[in-house]
């Protein structure tokens, strides 16, 4: 599937510009807010909150899916060893004690569990060594989650994408503008306040806005395409 | 839904307001949906999306299906009692108490024996030689006649 066409390419050359203009100070440990973000949700499961469990499931559940769909081709076989490796993680919660990001201690446990699996069925897993692990976690594309891609979900698929679009080209310059400086070139919040010319603090406001957007109009649709699964 | 939150989706936070704001957005009952429309969003643009999967919904109904986890629950570890110095010294103290209050309890066993002899010294020694001829099976006899004939 292609990423959607929003705003011009040129905003990409700022891009690189400001990505170059980044300096660490020396001796000034960079602090990493989304390892940050995960260590406190772990100790908040580590304390038997499993709503804060639910929100690394939902952060990493898809790219687990990606990395391991690397070893095995069954959607649902993949579905199963993605459950068993998160179940796997949270009995082994109270071993993490963060000296590695959380999802690389997923991922070892995802493909270890998918080992496993396939040794199982008496396949033989593909080895991966240290390298390829750290490509793979880092990887984007790839084998995706289908829902068994039946002429149905396909168009239903089409739709939620058709929908996204739509309220995109549908929404104020600011924050379509906004939105595709931060979905689909990446760029941090201070770094799309200086494309835009205006306080950080609007630049959170717009991609929420239109984020809220979007998401009012896909909900009947994904709530549909969920009653159908 | 709250701008926070879309910001946090973005790890678009301070790192002191991090913990806080988990805190408190997480005890709002729809963080979680509200992540996943901001995910299916991202896929979306990028041209990742393939699919609305219940998938995380299956996994959190498994992993309510297991005991929740509670880190320091652990009673091997709970009994382990690390022995330092100032415990030496509590244990110490114990049991010089439970000496003193034994001895002082042993001390007064012994006195108990004294108003007997009283006792004895007072009656005449023809009823006391009637008892005694009369147990002479008992222990006492053999101790006290001695004593009395001296």
């Amino acid at each position: 599937m292609q990423p959607l066409k929003i705003v011009q390419k040129s905003n990409r050359m700022y891009n690189t510009a400001m990505m170059e203009k980044k300096v660490i100070a020396p001796n000034q440990k960079p602090v990493n807010p989304e390892r940050a973000i995960d260590q406190i949700l772990v100790e908040k499961s580590q304390k038997g909150d499993k709503k804060a469990f639910s929100i690394l499931v939902e952060k990493y559940h898809k790219k687990l899916f990606r990395l391991l769909s690397r070893m095995v081709r069954d959607q649902s076989e993949i579905e199963d060893i993605v459950q068993d490796s998160f179940i796997k993680a949270y009995r082994a919660i109270n071993n993490f004690r963060g000296d590695s990001a959380f999802y690389t201690w997923l991922y070892r446990i995802g493909i270890n569990t998918a080992k496993n699996h396939l040794v199982a069925l008496g396949k033989r897993p593909k080895a991966m060594d240290e390298v390829e692990i750290e490509v793979i976690e880092n990887f984007e594309s790839g084998y995706e989650m289908r829902n068994h891609d039946t002429p149905e979900s396909i168009m239903m698929n089409q739709e939620i994408v058709s929908a996204v679009s739509e309220t995109i080209e549908s929404l104020p310059a600011e924050l379509k503008e906004a939105i595709a400086l931060r979905e689909m070139d990446g760029l941090s919040y201070d770094e799309i306040a200086e494309i835009m010319q205006c306080p950080i603090g609007t630049v959170r406001s717009r991609i929420f806005r239109a984020r809220e957007a979007i998401a009012e109009k896909l909900k009947p649709l994904i709530e549909e395409s969920n009653n159908r699964w | 839904m709250t701008e926070k939150n879309s910001s946090l989706f973005d790890n678009e936070i301070k790192e002191e307001d991090i913990r806080s704001l988990i805190s408190s957005e997480i005890k709002k009952p729809n963080m979680r949906s509200q992540w996943f429309y901001y995910q299916t969003i991202r896929d979306v643009v990028r041209g990742e999306y393939s699919g609305s999967s219940n998938l995380s919904k299956k996994i959190m109904a498994a992993i309510d299906e297991e005991p929740t986890q509670m880190r320091g629950y652990s009673p091997a570890k709970e009994l382990v009692v690390d022995f330092n110095f100032y415990n030496w010294q509590l244990v110490l103290g114990f049991a010089v108490f439970f000496a003193i209050v034994f001895a002082g309890l042993n001390s007064k066993n012994e006195n108990t024996v004294i108003p007997v002899q009283l006792v004895y010294e007072e009656m005449p020694v023809e009823i006391i030689n009637a008892h005694f001829a009369n147990t002479s099976s008992t222990a006492n006899y053999f101790v006290q006649t001695t004593f009395i004939n001296k």
